[in-house]
């Protein structure tokens, strides 16, 4: 836990948007700002993203029609853009993570393979 | 990734939208940053403190922004964008060279545009008819190559022994007054056999003619004249008007039965009818039809109608012509007297357009020419100026810009200048071709369709696209090798002269200097053409003259009333201050209207047909050589007693030079006589030479005439001519006032 501090793990474009997609599905309608602090609660400080590329990833799901945008009322009565997943989102995330466990069962797999060799 | 059609439409739309969500990530990105700076003032630290803590974890707010707005883009465009802009900035910054180079290219499209509506308007147009490309007419010609027109038996055996032609129709000119209204009115016509509807493709609400109208009085309207006149009333069809009309039994108004209406405006063929007051042609509308119905027993001695006649679908013209050959030739066995007379099968659109074809030709390639030199000198400036910005191309190639887009950027620059070049060269074709309007030759009525229509511009556009690339290929091309020359110094590197670049300016410089001598030679020529023409003298004065058509309703009056008022309206201009003579003639010199008539001559025997005696006849009023300036070689011209034509006094005529010359050779032709007719019944005689006069034109030779006093020839409806020495005063005015009561 100290040393994550520190830790900037380099996050892949396509796993920050599956990140998004989750935190919207989970949390409902979220502002960027909301996305940005919920990411960082649930990764208990390990991972340190650059904020601003949760835009991108943003800009990127609006394009394939996974979230969509509208404007609302945030917390301090501000007005301020929301994010929400769509139906399609919703596939597209259960795909994801579906592909995602299995890769990571196979890494598992495999590690744990190459730690007991001697 | 995204390829499908949904992720295509959103991200079309998003760039749509761009500077829209452009101007929100920038609120959002703001609010994110505050809120970030916000909790670390909450977390202890001070104002600057917490905002340079925000920007560190939120990372490059502007970077961010930029991705998402190059997101939002499609790349290409955006770079295609770029360099349109910055090129026209550049031009902006020259606008000496831009100036230069848009005006150049502005005159050589300008001039290629104002040919091609004119190819346009004549050659390429499809002529206003359903079916146009089958449409042919069928010239006949005599053996000196005359245009003659033809009989209505001879049209009945065409009809019924050729098989090439779906229809076969003869149409002449008509006109008829219809009465009634606020005001009667002359309408332009076309007496035509019933196949005119057919050959023409004219749909008709109502129905033609068939053969059960032999004989009756009926008529088919045109569109324009149902609807301005009769104000589309839709039950019309089956009424009966009052027209006059030429009627040999009654003086008065005759009723017509409405047959029915043309559901379109249908335009004039070409027509070659003989009396007529306003020419109609191809681009007028035909007001309506009167019936003219053959068979092989009409009258065969009277050739009066033009012919049109559709091809049937797959028959080519050659086929068509050898079939008429071969009528022609069996009509010639059968009727001697029509042997040396031969048929012409020509598309319709070769007998209205003419021979412009070749002078069309030359114009476009000498307009082309222009255009060339034009492009060869810009190309040149391009290419100077592409030198000079040697250092920038060298600092864009060391940025890391690649070669093609630089080129590329060159390209542009010159094509823009030669899109402007070509919106100022239509705007200035525009206005030439409405200068050249009045000066149009009237032989080429299409010509007045001449107008900047979608074609045309459509041209402009591709000339000025091809014009750009021409110039700006060459230039470009050499720019874009620039960089690996020398070094980027302070003053730029010293400009030796390579190889390359002094071949391709020599090529330019040859090839210009090529074009314009040919150029000037052609025009050198063709102002001595226009010289030579100027020269030749009709043979009248027509200067300080003017003209008046004037015309009595058909039928209203007996034809002696004519000759009456012609000596009326004679007086009367005569008596108006500005003018120093006045005389009439039936159909004005250098137009066609007059009549020809054929018969027998005193003291000349003719060795076969086609000696046989023809004239064109001049019906005149007595002051005519006079105040026409022609001179008198003989005898004398015709005065006031030869005009008031008592009875028992002999008809004196007057014939022109090349009459006498012709049928009277190295004789005295004073006091012979001249009978018309075959045999002739009617005798004239001859009591005075004239000068010859051009009356078919500067570049005709000058017609065989026979002078007429009008009493001889009263049928003749009359145009009047008037000279006047004095510039002042609008005298077509006056002259209606004065002859207006009637």
């Amino acid at each position: 836990m100290e040393s994550s501090r520190s830790t900037r793990l380099e996050i892949l474009q396509g796993t920050l948007d599956l990140m998004v997609l989750q935190t919207l599905e989970s949390m409902g309608p979220l502002h960027g700002y909301g996305i940005a602090r919920r990411i960082e609660q649930v990764s208990q400080d390990v991972l340190k993203l650059n904020e601003g590329t949760v835009y991108t990833a943003l800009m990127r799901l609006q394009h394939r029609r996974w979230i969509s945008a509208s404007w609302g009322v945030s917390e301090n009565n501000r007005k301020a853009r929301f994010y929400a997943i769509t139906t399609a989102g919703r596939r597209q995330l259960a795909r994801e993570a579906d592909d995602w466990n299995r890769i990571a069962g196979i890494m598992a797999r495999l590690l744990g393979t190459a730690a007991r060799e001697p | 990734m995204g390829t499908n059609p949904i992720t295509l439409l959103t991200r079309l739309r998003f760039v749509w939208l761009r500077r829209r969500l452009d101007n929100e990530a920038r609120r959002e990105l703001s609010d994110h940053l505050d809120l970030l700076t916000a909790r670390y003032i909450q977390s202890g630290l001070t104002l600057a403190e917490a905002r340079a803590a925000a920007r560190r974890q939120f990372g490059n707010a502007t970077l961010t922004r930029e991705e998402v707005y190059r997101m939002n883009g499609i790349q290409w465009l955006d770079g295609l964008s770029h360099d349109v802009r910055y090129a026209l900035r550049h031009l902006r910054r020259t606008p000496r060279f831009s100036g230069t180079a848009v005006l150049a290219l502005a005159l050589g499209i300008a001039a290629s545009t104002a040919i091609f509506s004119a190819s346009e308007a004549l050659l390429l147009r499809p002529l206003p008819y359903p079916d146009n490309e089958r449409l042919v007419a069928l010239r006949s010609l005599s053996p000196e190559h005359l245009y003659e027109r033809v009989s209505a038996a001879t049209l009945a055996d065409w009809q019924l022994q050729t098989s090439s032609f779906q229809a076969i129709a003869g149409y002449r000119w008509y006109s008829v007054d219809v009465l009634g209204g606020a005001e009667n009115e002359r309408l332009k016509g076309l007496v035509a056999t019933p196949e005119f509807f057919n050959v023409f493709g004219v749909t008709l609400v109502g129905r033609g003619f068939l053969e059960a109208d032999r004989g009756r009085r009926v008529i088919v309207l045109g569109h324009d004249v149902w609807r301005r006149r009769f104000d589309a009333d839709a039950t019309l069809v089956g009424k009966t008007l009052a027209l006059n009309a030429r009627n040999f039994r009654q003086v008065g108004p005759t009723p017509h039965v409405v047959l029915g209406v043309a559901s379109a405006a249908v335009r004039f063929p070409p027509l070659t009818a003989d009396f007529q007051l306003d020419l109609a042609t191809v681009v007028d509308t035909i007001d309506f039809w009167v019936p003219a119905f053959v068979s092989p027993s009409s009258p065969r001695q009277n050739p009066e109608l033009d012919i049109v006649a559709k091809l049937r679908p797959g028959v080519t013209v050659a086929q068509a012509q050898a079939e008429m050959d071969a009528v022609v030739a069996q009509q010639a066995k059968q009727y001697p007297e029509s042997s040396g007379l031969r048929v012409r099968v020509m598309p319709l659109r070769e007998q209205i357009a003419g021979t412009s074809r070749t002078g069309l030709l030359l114009l476009s390639l000498g307009a082309w020419m222009l255009l060339f030199i034009a492009c060869a000198d810009v190309a040149m400036l391009a290419l100077a100026r592409a030198l000079a910005r040697h250092r920038e191309v060298t600092i864009r190639a060391a940025l890391g810009e690649p070669r093609w887009r630089i080129v590329r950027q060159f390209v542009f620059e010159v094509m823009i200048l030669g899109l402007f070049a070509g919106g100022v060269g239509v705007v200035m074709s525009f206005f030439a071709i409405e200068w050249a309007r009045p000066w149009l030759p009237a032989s080429l009525p299409l010509l007045r369709e001449m107008t900047i229509n979608t074609t045309v511009a459509g041209f402009a556009a591709i000339s000025a696209l091809l014009a750009g690339c021409l110039t700006g290929i060459a230039p470009a091309l050499r720019a874009g090798r620039t960089q690996s020359e020398g070094f980027v110094g302070r003053e730029g590197v010293g400009l030796t002269p390579s190889r390359r670049r002094t071949s391709l300016v020599r090529a330019c410089v040859a090839g210009e200097v090529a074009l314009v001598l040919i150029l000037l030679v052609g025009a050198g020529l063709l102002v001595r053409s226009a010289l030579h023409a100027w020269q030749i003298h009709p043979g009248l004065d027509a200067s300080n003259l003017l003209t008046m058509n004037v015309s009595l309703p058909e039928n209203k009056f007996t034809w002696n009333h004519n000759a009456v008022f012609a000596r009326r309206v004679v007086e009367a201009v005569r008596a108006l201050p500005s003018v120093s003579g006045a005389t009439v003639i039936q159909g004005l010199p250098m137009r066609s209207g007059s009549f020809y008539d054929s018969g027998e001559i005193e003291g000349f025997v003719p060795r076969s047909d086609t000696e046989r005696p023809a004239w064109r006849i001049r019906v005149i009023g007595s002051d005519y050589f006079n105040v026409m300036r022609i001179p008198i070689i003989r005898g004398r011209g015709l005065d006031a007693r030869d005009e008031e034509g008592e009875v028992g006094y002999t008809r004196h005529v007057v014939v022109s030079a090349s009459f006498a010359d012709r049928y009277w050779p190295g004789e005295n032709p004073l006091g012979k006589r001249i009978g018309v007719g075959h045999p002739s019944t009617w005798w004239m005689t001859v009591v005075g030479v004239a000068g010859n006069v051009r009356y078919g034109g500067l570049e005709a030779d000058p017609t065989v005439d026979l002078y007429y006093p009008q009493t001889l020839f009263p049928q003749a409806a009359m145009a009047a001519s008037q000279p006047l020495f004095s510039d002042t005063s609008p005298p077509a005015g006056c002259c209606v006032e004065t002859l207006g009561p009637h």
